[in-house]
């Protein structure tokens, strides 16, 4: 304890006289919310030591800064609708597959979620697996079963609405079920939550709820059109209405593709006005990159509250079409798909 | 002074029992002690410690009182000294291997309820919770209660490394330096009981126990950070495991666990420490700190 003066110890004579409670632990207080700053040493001790309680992207330029998202946190995945934000999540399960997690997702049927993960777990493509169970397949159905029953054993599934009470059941149900609470739960996404009226307001009811039950929290959140709409660069304010504040990190997902084709748009209606060689060159030069980045998935880190922990600028991936397997391109590197696209058309001409 | 002086004001102030002693590597030595027991602490040839209580009045006596701090924390002894200061009451800090012990004389045979409960109302008056106050019985029954090892261990061979009184600059005191002291600033019976009757008790109901189901590892989870550290990594080098112990048992109390749950995390990391586990009485020793911790009733 600390050294007290002669003052406060007279005071606590006089508490004494008076015959007021003595202290029941020389820790324990009355106080609820007030705790010594020295009991975050200790928080953080055991944040540092217990890595494997943190739930990692499996993305390593982001494990890197962001050093996993730890019980009680919340990250949040940003990103346009139909811009790979549930992909890039599909990845993250694949690459969590010994962790216990809850996947709230109410706008898409498990069966959907099932198909696509075997397919990404897998490398099928989507429509051969499709057309393979729709001519009842056996290998195909029983890589379904295979897929649900023994590659993700730990992932629990609610595609019903998002009401609170429900959460609250479903988690309860889940933690009974494995005997322990979940390491993960996942909400795609935050819109669909049926807690509050506004995007704040349900942000603080999830990160409440991971905080109650001390568990890490991974939250999907569709940005608003005017700054993400087109694939363009996230940025810290591309969250809808707010509720970004509330997460320790921020993951931006977006397709490049569509920042090209928004550009190469106007550049048509500026060419029809008055044609110039530069705008010609840029236009070209954009077709070419939109035959690329058909191909790309990108990542950043746009916020993270981990001391020493930086930011991390567009890391691309290549996305493959038919199955939704994402893979890193290293720098200058070019999607494979689109390396065997050109060459595939290219053939005939070169023989 | 020579060494009979100090032999005879050495006994005057620590003496005790008269028919055992404590022994410096633990137990208990039923043989007599008398001032050439003390001379040959003094002197390093039997390093020895004092139980205090003796037959006093009907009940059982003391002459000095002593709580130890088995912690680095001098800044909590310093407290202590200052709260008997304020009341008159002259205390002195040893240095111990550990940490410190703080010792009160009393200038003539006391009831040992009266030291005791002087000890842990000042305990009281600084909000430090008194784990190791001597004696740690008001009555033994028919036991010898808890012996406390003396300082100045060898000291008249060569100034003791280990065990000396500290004066107000935290400095080291020799033996003679502070005997006369101490032997002056010894408290009357009269100002001790003053300070005595101040205590405030608290009472404590065990609480009645429910039936666990749940593992252990899965209680843990709901206990704080703090608490699964203190459980997963046990003591910090140097402290020791009882009050290891103790402040996990209030910190489950914090943390919201039943008592229920707090015996089983307690159990558990004391099955790991090793602390009480093989004794007879551990799960008595294990109940009494959740009694303590969830069964204050003032």
């Amino acid at each position: 304890m600390p050294r007290l003066s002669p003052e406060e110890i007279v005071e606590g004579w006089k508490k004494v006289e008076r015959g007021d409670s003595p202290p029941s632990s020389p820790t324990s207080t009355n106080y609820r919310l007030y705790e010594p700053l020295s009991s975050a040493a200790d928080s953080y001790v055991h944040w540092a030591q217990t890595p494997h309680e943190r739930v990692y992207t499996g993305i390593t330029a982001l494990d890197k800064q962001m050093r996993g998202i730890a019980p009680g946190e919340m990250s949040m995945l940003v990103g346009h609708s139909h811009g790979g934000k549930t992909l890039v999540l599909l990845h993250m399960l694949t690459q969590n597959r010994n962790k216990k997690i809850a996947l709230f997702i109410p706008d898409e049927p498990k069966t959907l979620v099932l198909t696509k993960l075997t397919c990404i777990h897998h490398g099928v493509d989507a429509n051969e697996l499709e057309y393979r169970v729709g001519q009842d397949d056996s290998a195909a159905i029983q890589l379904l079963r295979q897929t649900a029953e023994e590659d993700f054993p730990n992932l629990a599934v609610f595609d019903q609405p998002l009401l609170p009470s429900d959460m609250e059941r479903a988690y309860g149900e889940v933690s009974d079920l494995w005997g322990e609470p979940p390491d993960l739960v996942v909400v795609d996404y935050l819109e669909l939550v049926e807690a509050g009226e506004t995007v704040p307001a349900k942000a603080q009811f999830l990160k409440a709820f991971g905080r109650r039950h001390n568990i890490p929290l991974l939250v999907l959140h569709q940005t608003s059109r005017t700054s993400g709409a087109d694939g363009r660069k996230l940025t810290m304010s591309s969250g809808a209405y707010g509720g970004e504040q509330q997460a320790t990190s921020l993951i931006g997902v977006r397709r490049k593709k569509y920042e090209i084709m928004s550009e190469m748009t106007e550049l048509l209606e500026n060419l029809d006005r008055s044609h110039t060689e530069r705008k010609q060159d840029r236009f070209d030069m954009l077709r070419y990159e939109l035959k690329v980045h058909e191909y790309t998935i990108s990542l950043s880190l746009m916020k993270n509250k981990r001391p020493g922990g930086s930011l991390v600028d567009d890391v691309d991936f290549e996305l493959d079409i038919n199955t939704g397997r994402i893979y890193e391109l290293k720098s200058g590197e070019l999607p494979d798909q689109y390396l065997k696209n050109v060459a595939w058309k290219e053939q005939p001409e070169s023989f | 002074m020579d060494h009979l002086d100090v032999v005879e004001d050495f006994v005057s102030l620590f003496r005790g029992r008269g028919d055992a002693y404590g022994s410096w590597e633990g137990g208990c030595v039923r043989s007599a002690v008398s001032p050439q027991t003390f001379l040959d602490h003094l002197n390093g040839e039997l390093l020895f410690g004092v139980y205090p209580l003796v037959p006093f009045e009907g009940e059982f006596g003391c002459v000095w009182g002593c709580s130890d701090i088995d912690v680095d924390d001098l800044d909590s002894a310093r407290n202590l000294q200052t709260a008997f200061f304020l009341k008159s009451i002259t205390a002195h800090i040893e240095k111990t291997v550990k940490g410190y012990h703080v010792w009160v004389f009393a200038s003539d045979l006391v009831p040992a309820a009266t030291m005791r409960r002087a000890f842990l109302s000042a305990h009281q008056a600084i909000n430090y919770i008194a784990k190791e106050v001597n004696p740690k019985q008001e009555n033994p029954g028919t036991g010898f209660g808890n012996y406390v090892r003396l300082p100045y261990p060898s000291e008249l061979k060569s100034p003791s490394e280990i065990r000396y009184m500290l004066d107000d600059n935290d400095k080291p005191m020799s033996l003679t330096s502070w005997l006369p002291f101490a032997v002056q600033s010894r408290t009357s019976r009269a100002r001790l009981e003053e300070v005595a009757n101040m205590y405030v008790q608290v009472q404590y109901v065990t609480p009645v126990l429910d039936v666990v189901t749940e593992s252990v590892k899965k209680i843990i989870k709901k206990a704080s950070a703090i608490s699964f550290v203190i459980w997963r990594d046990g003591p910090y080098p140097g402290a020791d495991r009882s009050s290891a112990l103790y402040k996990l048992a209030h910190r489950l109390h914090d943390d919201g666990l039943t008592a229920s749950e707090a015996v089983a995390i307690l159990k558990n990391a004391d099955e790991r420490w090793g602390k009480y586990h093989l004794r007879a009485d551990g799960e008595e020793e294990l109940m009494k700190m959740i009694t303590h911790a969830y069964g204050a009733t003032t």
